[in-house]
């Protein structure tokens, strides 16, 4: 089992410097820390500009760069034929599904945790919820890369389609001030950072209280489901694209 | 270790049928095969990659059974992909760095350790004569260049079975003959191959059988022998005397008469001894020979002829 899992993480790995998604994500990422140095040392970005940089990081960021990144798990292997190298390997499909995804969602994470390091480095913030934060960008990452490499493992257009997703479903019905709101991992995101933000209405409603605990459950379910869901729907699939 | 069916063969299919977007790419393909190295021919869009993928498991036929080397195609595909090599012709030189670096790395996809890996490129790259150019990057390889880098790819991890998709393409002749001794000395050391090709040349130069697939049909496969007759040859003689009794004196010595004129005839030889008999009563009967030539009837003349007559 090791060997199938080191197998088919090198073969994510190989070709990951070469990844459209990956480089986009640098050159995003980059481009924040850029802000972040300039905003910092000429003194244009106001001390709180550095609070809402972090937030937008791990609520934004994570869902956004995993719409980009999730494109790397299968998709992106099997539009440069990397794939076929695992697949042509003593290696299962359903080994080759997980762990890219899998990966995928730790890289996210990795990379954004250096990004929020450096922006509360430079802009002096308090590392007191630093755990919470931390806790939200790993549950955030491999959820919602999990989650949209679902929709590319369905769908050929699923950059377009996972966008829409997050930003007509998933962003709204996140800040809905009552329960419907749990069906949304932003809202558990949320939660799990410690930036609960509903919008208001005119009507009020019973909610129960938010609970860090059933977030994390929530979003290690949509890790599951939609991992699972990717890798039955790789493990049957007929890649005529690679033959 | 089980490595073939009951009869010897360890390629065997029965009844495969596989889709590709809807359409019909393999209509019920039946065939079972034992040689050393078996060619698989075709045209290109026949359906040859199709066949392959569906061999590796990464294409699931709609119905059908495949086994090769005894192990029940997909189920035992994993340990199918252990024992066998693969030279894709869709895959590059992957994943880029230097010759060793790919070799070393599709070791390491085959499941070796990377020490180990390293050992065995180097093993391979010897093998197939790639000297210092090894440690060049792959970016700047020549066609042959690349193409035996890929064919150390797929012998890195000493498999069984070398499946080769198209390995002459884009080579020139030289290039092409190389490559093709290479892999013919691989077959000698006692691999099995299976070789799919559109150049019927390089099928004839190395298989023993031959798989003809024409848009997903098999119209034949068996020894490419019942194709080509290697051991006998047409020759055609040319000259005067060679009239109606001296055809009839050569049938009556047991050399076949294909047809003759005054002026010409043509016959079938097995050998140098009917070379010598033709020879012998040429002499005795005072024929005047300008001209004796072979006409060789080569795998693409015999394939040509089946395809044509075929199709009517």
């Amino acid at each position: 089992m090791m060997r199938s899992i080191r197998i088919a993480l090198l073969s994510y790995l190989a070709p990951l410097a070469s990844a459209r998604a990956t480089r986009m994500t640098c050159v995003l990422m980059a481009l924040l820390l850029m802000l972040v140095v300039t905003g910092r040392l000429t003194g244009f970005l106001p001390p709180t500009a550095f609070i809402n940089i972090a937030d937008s990081l791990i609520l934004y960021g994570i869902p956004l760069f995993a719409v980009l990144l999730s494109e790397m798990s299968l998709r992106d292997g099997i539009t440069h034929r990397t794939l076929l190298y695992p697949l042509l390997g003593p290696v299962s499909r359903t080994t080759i599904a997980v762990t890219r995804t899998l990966a995928t969602g730790l890289l996210l994470f990795v990379s954004a945790t250096l990004t929020l390091i450096c922006v509360k480095v430079l802009g002096e913030l308090s590392w007191s919820i630093f755990p919470q934060e931390l806790a939200a960008l790993f549950f955030g990452s491999i959820a919602y890369v999990a989650f949209f490499g679902l929709i590319h493992a369905v769908n050929s257009k699923a950059l377009i389609i996972s966008l829409c997703v997050f930003t007509l479903f998933d962003l709204p019905v996140g800040r809905l001030p009552f329960t419907m709101r749990n069906l949304a991992p932003s809202f558990h995101l949320r939660v799990l950072s410690d930036k609960i933000d509903s919008i208001s209405i005119p009507v009020m409603m019973d909610v129960s209280d938010p609970s860090l605990f059933f977030s994390a459950m929530v979003m290690v379910l949509v890790t599951i489901v939609a991992t699972t869901l990717t890798a039955l729907l790789f493990s049957r699939r007929n890649l005529v694209n690679l033959c | 270790m089980l490595t073939t069916g009951n009869n010897g063969d360890w390629l065997e299919i029965d009844g495969l049928h596989l889709q590709r977007g809807g359409r019909s790419v393999l209509q019920g393909v039946d065939l079972a095969l034992s040689g050393q190295a078996v060619g698989l021919v075709g045209v290109n869009g026949a359906g040859k990659s199709t066949l392959i993928g569906a061999m590796l498991g990464v294409l699931r036929a709609e119905q059908g059974t495949i086994s090769i080397l005894g192990l029940d195609i997909p189920i035992r595909a994993r340990e199918l992909r252990t024992r066998s090599g693969v030279m894709a012709e869709q895959a590059g030189v992957y994943p880029g760095g230097s010759g060793v670096d790919a070799v070393c790395f599709a070791g390491e996809m085959s499941g070796l350790g990377r020490r180990e890996s390293l050992r065995r490129a180097h093993q391979a790259l010897d093998a197939l004569d790639v000297g210092e150019e090894r440690y060049r990057p792959t970016k700047g390889y020549s066609t042959g260049m690349r193409q035996r880098c890929k064919l150390a790819m797929s012998l890195v991890h000493d498999p069984e079975l070398l499946i080769l998709d198209e390995p002459t393409v884009g080579l020139d002749p030289p290039g092409r003959l190389q490559l093709l001794n290479l892999i013919k000395d691989l077959r000698d050391g006692g691999r099995r191959i299976l070789l799919s090709t559109h150049i019927m040349q390089d099928a004839e130069h190395l298989c023993d059988d031959l798989i003809l697939i024409e848009a997903g049909v098999i119209t034949f496969a068996g020894p490419v022998s019942r194709l080509v007759d290697r051991s006998s040859s047409r020759l055609i003689a040319e000259g005067s005397g060679l009239d109606a009794e001296f055809a009839a004196t050569l049938t009556a010595a047991g050399i076949q008469v294909l047809n003759h004129t005054e002026q010409r005839i043509e016959f079938i030889s097995h050998g140098n001894d009917d070379l010598a008999l033709f020879w012998r009563i040429a002499g005795e009967r005072g024929a005047e020979l300008r001209r004796l030539g072979c006409d060789v009837v080569t795998l693409e003349d015999a394939v040509v002829d089946m395809m044509e007559a075929d199709h009517g």
